[in-house]
């Protein structure tokens, strides 16, 4: 009775190991990647519909693979083709999403290069969430930072500082940019002050990065970085910073 | 009101007798270790991502428990002929089929308690933020499982637990599509689709009025009206399944 038990055991464990070596091989041949994953997501409208109510949970699950997308592009495995798309559909899922529309707004507009992405981002959030000051504020961070427009970054800033609740510091810089004060100051602060205030460990990490380079660039023990570099839109035409072209 | 207690009482009995408790403890496995494992991937969505895992599973178990307890109560005492003992007390068929609805329910909400105590140990455990829209989301999801009880038991008042699960399964996830269908039938255009739509948005119940759970994780006002109200609503639906289904269970023949 007792070696007939043991035999079954064995039979068992021996059975899990051989499935789970096929399985493993399987995957290996058909090749295994997020990318693939999220290539043939169904429209927002329809997952909402077949979430049954559990929009959130649906929403979150997406946000784990989103992550884990955007870890695997920061690998090199492939590029970010779908992820304006996989995140549209995140914040569509769940509209009250803070994060979701921060940091998606700040990886299309730094790692990608598309500002304008990042800002139509926001601006969905700031639809769902109009008591958020810090959606206009980042939008104003990613005109100034990423896409150099001061007017737009004013135009931000000051909405920011708008919305009822907001601290003190979307209204000072909204002065900084409208005085056009030193440009590589004002970003340094403004880096630093989304470094202090974020509760995103990505976020927090990526502002602390660029706050570095610009310290070492004022401080003139390096080149002034090449995202600071490019000119600036004032008055609707672009113009030499003047400390950071 | 005795006779109906005494057979909930029973239910209750026989749903601990059948480890259905031991779901209790997959689902505070499943909670601490989802929280655990995904915190490091969540990347500032950890709060909603534990509320939200939190809250839906809750629903999620009800309706399993439902599905799998409610779907063969009353068909499992037809099939062993003991319904024939009990009913040969002085114990009417409404009676029975109430104590076996309010039997389900204590099962219920023993389960959902001891699921939220848990769902409260994991947000202590994690830096989650706990708000009072929670308490109000879980209370909401009770109301929802007391309709969803309901319309298992009225099924399983006249047909088999396969039939009863499946029924119940699709009112609960037709109840969840409502304000859609009505969105399509608009759309349709047609006169006889949208009042065929009226018809079924008066007839099945609308679950999406007990979804609060966004709001919650959000800590979005949740309005005291909307509670009584849906919580009227849940009281007046389900009686109303109960009163067919009593009909229907009367003129049931065993034989």
């Amino acid at each position: 009775m007792r070696v007939r038990r043991l035999s079954m055991i064995a039979l068992a464990l021996a059975l899990v190991a051989l499935s789970g070596m096929a399985a493993r091989r399987a995957d290996a041949v058909r090749g295994h990647s997020v990318e693939r994953s999220i290539q043939y997501l169904p429209s927002p409208e329809a997952l909402r519909i077949g979430s049954f109510g559990y929009r959130g949970l649906v929403s979150d699950f997406l946000w784990l693979k989103l992550v884990l997308y955007y870890g695997e592009s920061r690998h090199g495995e492939h590029g970010l083709a779908f992820f304006e798309q996989l995140a549209s559909t995140v914040v569509e899922l769940d509209p009250q999403f803070e994060d979701g529309y921060r940091f998606t707004a700040l990886v299309l507009s730094q790692d990608m290069g598309a500002p304008e992405a990042g800002i139509r981002m926001l601006k969905k959030g700031m639809v769902a969430r109009p008591y958020d000051w810090w959606l206009p504020f980042e939008a104003g961070f990613i005109e100034y930072v990423t896409a150099l427009n001061d007017e737009e970054a004013f135009r931000w800033f000051k909405r920011a500082a708008e919305v009822p609740g907001a601290p003190e510091f979307p209204r000072r810089f909204a002065a900084f940019v409208a005085s056009r004060a030193g440009e590589l100051q004002v970003s340094l602060v403004l880096y630093r002050t989304i470094a202090r205030t974020t509760t995103d460990p990505y976020q927090r990490k990526a502002a602390l990065k660029k706050a570095a380079q610009l310290e070492a660039a004022i401080r003139g023990e390096a080149p002034v970085p090449e995202w600071a570099r490019r000119k600036r839109i004032v008055n609707g035409k672009t113009d030499k910073g003047d400390d950071g072209a | 009101m005795t006779r109906v207690l005494a057979v909930a009482r029973n239910t209750f009995r026989e749903a601990v007798r059948d480890k259905i408790f031991t779901l209790v403890g997959a689902f505070g496995l499943v909670l601490v270790i989802s929280s655990m494992v995904l915190s490091p991937l969540t990347i500032g969505a950890q709060t909603k991502m534990v509320a939200d895992v939190g809250l839906s599973s809750i629903s999620i178990f009800g309706l399993l428990i439902i599905l799998l307890l409610g779907s063969g109560l009353v068909h499992k005492e037809i099939d062993k002929r003991t319904i024939m003992t009990i009913l040969s007390k002085p114990l009417t068929r409404t009676d029975y089929l109430l104590g076996k609805y309010f039997g389900l329910l204590l099962t219920l909400l023993v389960i959902m308690v001891s699921m939220s105590l848990l769902f409260f140990v994991s947000i202590w455990l994690t830096p989650t933020v706990f708000n009072f829209a929670l308490i109000k989301a879980l209370y909401m999801s009770l109301c929802e499982m007391v309709v969803v009880t309901a319309v298992a038991m009225l099924f399983s008042s006249f047909t088999t637990p396969t039939l009863t699960g499946l029924f119940t399964l699709g009112v609960f996830l037709a109840g969840h599509t409502l304000n859609d269908l009505e969105a399509f039938a608009h759309m349709s255009g047609s006169h006889l689709t949208l009042w065929s739509m009226q018809v079924v948005r008066f007839v099945l119940p609308d679950l999406e009025l007990f979804n609060v759970r966004s709001a919650a994780v959000h800590n979005l006002p949740i309005h005291s009206a909307q509670l009584i109200w849906a919580g009227l609503y849940a009281l007046l639906y389900s009686t109303l399944c109960l009163v067919v289904g009593a009909w229907l269970f009367g003129r049931r023949d065993f034989k």
